[in-house]
């Protein structure tokens, strides 16, 4: 009998359905239907994306909605060469692509998402941009809405 | 503390990218058996184990009821974690605090993964919030170096100095039977034209997918010292976290808030207050050259901003004054489950005269950190002299 | 708020392929040549073959053995489609029962056999089932 190594192939596929809770729902309910994008704001002042009912940096309940954005400015980026297969979909995003973490005008977090942009010497922190959204007749209440952000180079001072 | 807590005993697999000759089982039996048997201990001499491990990584959930055999913890208390790569680290910080409570006499930590057998970016999406992050995720690597242009804009710090931390490791690698990737002859320039992953991070910036297991017994009190002629007494045990969406601090590596606040308790702890004077060597958990050069900055070696010129002052080579990572570090080696537990482990070899060729001379005190998940940080002190 | 609650249905596949450690390999490649192979250590005899006995012990031998036991215990798995049968059967000589299916509901003692699978690949399902010994 050989010894040869031994190996075994298995493919887990795991199925969930999140309930998104009142917080993202209204959020993502406003996002689809009016395309605006509300933040949560606690007693001190922070706003924070995603809006979330308790304030990490304060640890007190957030009290209020604020709208934030469209406009945003890039926070942190890359860009990606490394190709990835969403494991939710089977797709794979074609590299090179622009990733990085998005702050909205009126919000003190980050979200991430993609930029619409492959050459990395051309983005720099803070630089401004903007959501470009996907049509309202494709859109599913996700923040796959947003197709990605475009930079405002013309903006940029 | 309540009872004085030490390392007495390591072990680990010689790291590879893939072990085909053993199943998980073995694999993480040949760390446990290099921990006990020189020292001639059975699983009759300890009485508890922690075990950690991302069980995602292998899709083997209760992972410690699968390996109770392997690891002889029948009858035993077992804790598993579970908490990224700080996950290795986070067993160490547990044991210490089992024996020092008087809860338990020997502890037996043990960290593995084995990721030939996974498909680690696949994994890391449910890491991801399922609402609001998973339907953009970029794996690791995205994430990670989102984060690194946030401190390459503040600290300006070049790729150049990046790359002296790869060949730093790599070179040192070169000295560590257990290490992975060894490279006596790397050069920043072979590091600066390696492919780029992701803006500004390449492929030797970035550190290795592994398959490994490492295994570190504790002790208390006299028992310790019975167990081993120069025990590595835990001084500092800390661990701290941060906020919980990857977007919340995009200053992850330039100002790293829970490796800061781990610092600052760790230190007091152990009574550290110019870490570069105080400190005989450090093990950190780098998992990119950027992390280190900004590590460095937040665990006080140098100012703020600093870390380029740290390296560039080669203060953490193996020569210099504060040796960081001798044994190569993560960017040699990366079984994530038993990565931060590896810096447990060499720690301790420093501090107990154990680490052979990559031994640095006349250590009295070494730190080892874990970092892993959405920046969770630990932080331990070891020293030769009992607290 | 008034709002629809909303729910995010999700897939995740996770491809994993396992190595097989030394013992499970000879026993996983018996099984495709109608053999059982059970791992041996200090008198005692597990199948399916393991590194490790369950008090930690190494288990350095290997042995085969007939492929024929007894029922201990079996259950019908109604919700599952086609109902399968899953016994625990305690193969002669052996220190513990294994898991695997049977051709149908025995009672506990009931003499079985194993029926191979015709050109298999290495795998636990080598093993089709378990039937009344003849």
């Amino acid at each position: 009998m050989t010894d040869e190594p031994l190996r075994l192939p298995e493919q887990v596929t795991l199925r969930y359905r999140f309930a998104a809770g009142s917080f993202a729902s209204h959020f993502f309910t406003t996002l689809k239907e009016e395309g605006r994008l509300l933040a949560r704001r606690c007693p001190n002042g922070h706003v924070l994306l995603p809006p979330r009912p308790v304030c990490g940096l304060c640890n007190v309940e957030t009290e209020d909605w604020v709208e934030v954005g469209p406009r945003a400015t890039l926070g942190g980026y890359t860009v990606v060469h490394v190709p990835f297969t969403d494991p939710m979909t089977g797709v794979g995003r074609p590299v090179p692509y622009g990733f990085g973490l998005i702050r909205f005008d009126g919000c003190d977090t980050n979200v991430y998402h993609l930029i619409d942009e492959t050459d990395a010497e051309k983005l720099r922190i803070g630089l401004p941009v903007e959501p470009v959204w996907r049509d309202a007749s494709e859109r599913t209440g996700s923040l796959a809405d947003i197709l990605h952000f475009r930079p405002l180079y013309e903006e940029d001072a | 503390m309540k009872r004085a807590v030490a390392a007495v005993a390591t072990g680990q697999t010689d790291h590879a990218s893939s072990r085909k000759d053993v199943g998980i089982p073995e694999l993480v039996r040949e760390a446990v058996d290099r921990c006990l048997e020189p020292r001639e201990l059975t699983f009759a001499d300890f009485d508890a184990v922690v075990l950690g491990n991302m069980e995602m990584f292998e899709g083997i959930n209760m992972v410690e009821h699968w390996l109770a055999d392997a690891i002889g913890v029948a009858g035993k208390p077992l804790w598993k974690l579970n908490n990224g790569g700080t996950v290795g680290s986070s067993t160490a910080v547990a044991a210490t605090y089992l024996i020092a409570s008087g809860f338990h006499d020997r502890v037996l930590c043990i960290g593995f993964e084995k990721q030939s057998e996974g498909s680690a970016q696949s994994s890391i999406t449910t890491v991801g919030d399922p609402i609001w992050e998973r339907a953009v995720m970029a794996g690791a690597i995205g994430n990670f170096a989102a984060m690194t242009s946030v401190y390459v804009n503040e600290s300006g710090v070049t790729a150049e100095q990046a790359a002296k931390v790869a060949v730093k490791a790599r070179r040192n690698a070169c000295l560590n039977p257990h290490a992975q990737l060894k490279m006596p002859d790397l050069t920043v320039e072979q590091v600066l034209e390696s492919k780029m992953l992701a803006h500004p991070v390449r492929m030797l910036d970035f550190c290795p997918s592994s398959d490994g297991a490492c295994a570190v017994l504790f002790a208390a009190e006299d028992d310790a010292a019975s167990l081993a002629s120069r025990p590595a007494w835990v001084h500092a045990a800390v661990t701290a976290h941060d906020q919980q969406y990857m977007g919340d601090s995009p200053k992850r590596l330039a100002e790293m808030r829970s490796l800061i606040e781990a610092r600052k308790r760790g230190y007091a702890q152990a009574g550290i207050e110019d870490p570069v004077r105080d400190l005989d060597v450090a093990e950190i958990y780098e998992p990119a050259t950027y992390a280190e050069l900004a590590m460095y900055e937040c665990l006080g070696f140098c100012e703020k901003g600093g870390g380029g010129r740290f390296i560039d002052a080669g203060t953490p080579l193996m020569d210099g004054a504060l040796p960081v990572n001798p044994s190569g570090g993560v960017l040699s080696a990366n079984p994530v489950g038993a990565t931060a537990l590896i810096r447990v482990a060499e720690a301790a070899m420093q501090v107990m005269g154990e680490a052979g060729e990559h031994q640095i001379e006349n250590v009295r005190t070494a730190l080892a950190t874990g970092y892993g998940g959405n920046a969770w940080t630990d932080l331990l002190v070891l020293r030769s002299e009992k607290p | 708020m008034t709002d629809p609650q909303l729910i995010f249905d999700q897939k995740i596949d996770l491809p994993f392929t396992y190595t097989i450690g030394a013992a499970q390999r000879v026993f996983l490649r018996g099984l495709t040549e109608g053999k059982l192979y059970a791992s041996t250590g200090g008198g005692e005899r597990y199948v399916p073959a393991r590194p490790f006995a369950p008090d930690g012990r190494r288990l350095d031998g290997q042995e085969e053995v007939a492929a024929r036991g007894r029922v201990i215990a079996s259950t019908t798995a109604h919700h599952r489609p086609d109902a399968p049968v899953f016994g625990l059967v305690l193969v002669d000589g052996c220190a513990v029962p294994m898991l695997h299916l049977l051709e149908s509901e025995l009672e506990p003692g009931t003499g079985v056999e194993a029926v191979f699978e015709p050109d298999a690949e290495p795998g636990i399902r080598a093993i089709r089932c378990f039937r009344p010994a003849q």
